[in-house]
């Protein structure tokens, strides 16, 4: 018997042992395991498959931020869930893209990154006289192609709540 | 950000989560088919070796690490929560695409205001 095994029903066994002196008693690993059905037992047999494929570098950076995860505002881990969401419900083609663009995103500045997020907060905020402010000046703008200028003319049409 | 649904709420209440049971056990392997029948008469056969060996003396001097990695594997199995532990899996893995998502999404069009309002030509994004 490898000890891995070993080891759970030994984790097992003592839930057991515990869990029988109070009351009332959780019902016990063995019993919560069969009451799962075929499909949810896949997806725990999937979930060990592929994080028993991480090295133990991944591992530890997954249970940090898994670590993080719970410790967020319960608003921002709903946000988190939301973005997650949004990001599958997107076709391969352009999740492939999002990952390209968060690569680069990755690989800036912290300045950066910062003056690219609040850049974002303030889209949702333009007033009909920011837009026009900021296509005077999109235009005037030197070194942008005509479908580079089309682009930011589309988006800052758009609210950025409309994507999701 | 719209939080006002159940499957969202469910989040929010750490103790409904029960990704750590996957974190912390960490097993080498994942149970097999024949996973819970197997399991049962394992067990079994531990329990009667333990009354003749004094096997639960024993299994207590594992203490803590073994006692927590129970009450791991109990909240991981749980029923009516792999959706919520896979999901949290997920955001766990790519977590800091998700943290900046938006801002990822958009990230051309921002470079390319970001450029707009800069007097560096190399701002202007290719």
């Amino acid at each position: 018997m490898k000890l891995t095994t070993v080891f759970i029903l030994a984790a097992l066994a003592v839930a057991r042992v515990a869990g029988a002196q109070e009351a009332p008693r959780e019902p016990a690993p063995i019993e919560r395991w069969n009451e799962l059905s075929d499909d949810e037992r896949a997806k725990v047999r999937a979930a060990f498959e592929r994080f028993k494929t991480l090295t133990p570098e991944q591992k530890q950076a997954v249970r940090e931020r898994y670590a993080k995860f719970r410790s967020l505002s319960p608003e921002r881990r709903a946000a988190l869930v939301d973005s997650y969401r949004s990001f599958k419900r997107l076709p391969d083609e352009d999740q492939r893209r999002v990952r390209q663009q968060f690569e680069r995103f990755r690989s800036y500045s912290p300045e950066r990154r910062e003056r690219l997020r609040e850049l974002y907060r303030n889209l949702s905020r333009l007033t009909p006289e920011d837009r026009k402010l900021l296509l005077e000046r999109l235009d005037k703008r030197p070194g942008m192609t005509d479908e580079q200028r089309q682009r930011v003319r589309d988006r800052i049409k758009d609210s950025p709540e409309r994507r999701r | 950000m719209d939080a006002s649904d159940g499957s969202k709420e469910q989040y929010m209440k750490p103790e409904t989560d029960p990704l750590d049971a996957l974190l912390a056990a960490d097993v080498d392997e994942e149970p097999r088919p024949g996973f819970d029948t197997s399991f049962r008469a394992r067990l079994e056969e531990q329990k009667a070796r333990s009354a003749q060996r004094g096997f639960r003396l024993w299994l207590f001097g594992l203490g803590v690490g073994v006692a927590t990695t129970a009450a791991i594997a109990i909240a991981f199995i749980a029923p009516n929560k792999t959706d919520e532990a896979q999901t949290a899996l997920e955001i766990a893995y790519e977590m800091e695409l998700y943290e900046d998502y938006d801002v990822v999404a958009d990230l051309e069009v921002l470079e390319l205001l970001a450029a707009a309002d800069s007097p560096k030509t190399d701002e202007v994004p290719q």
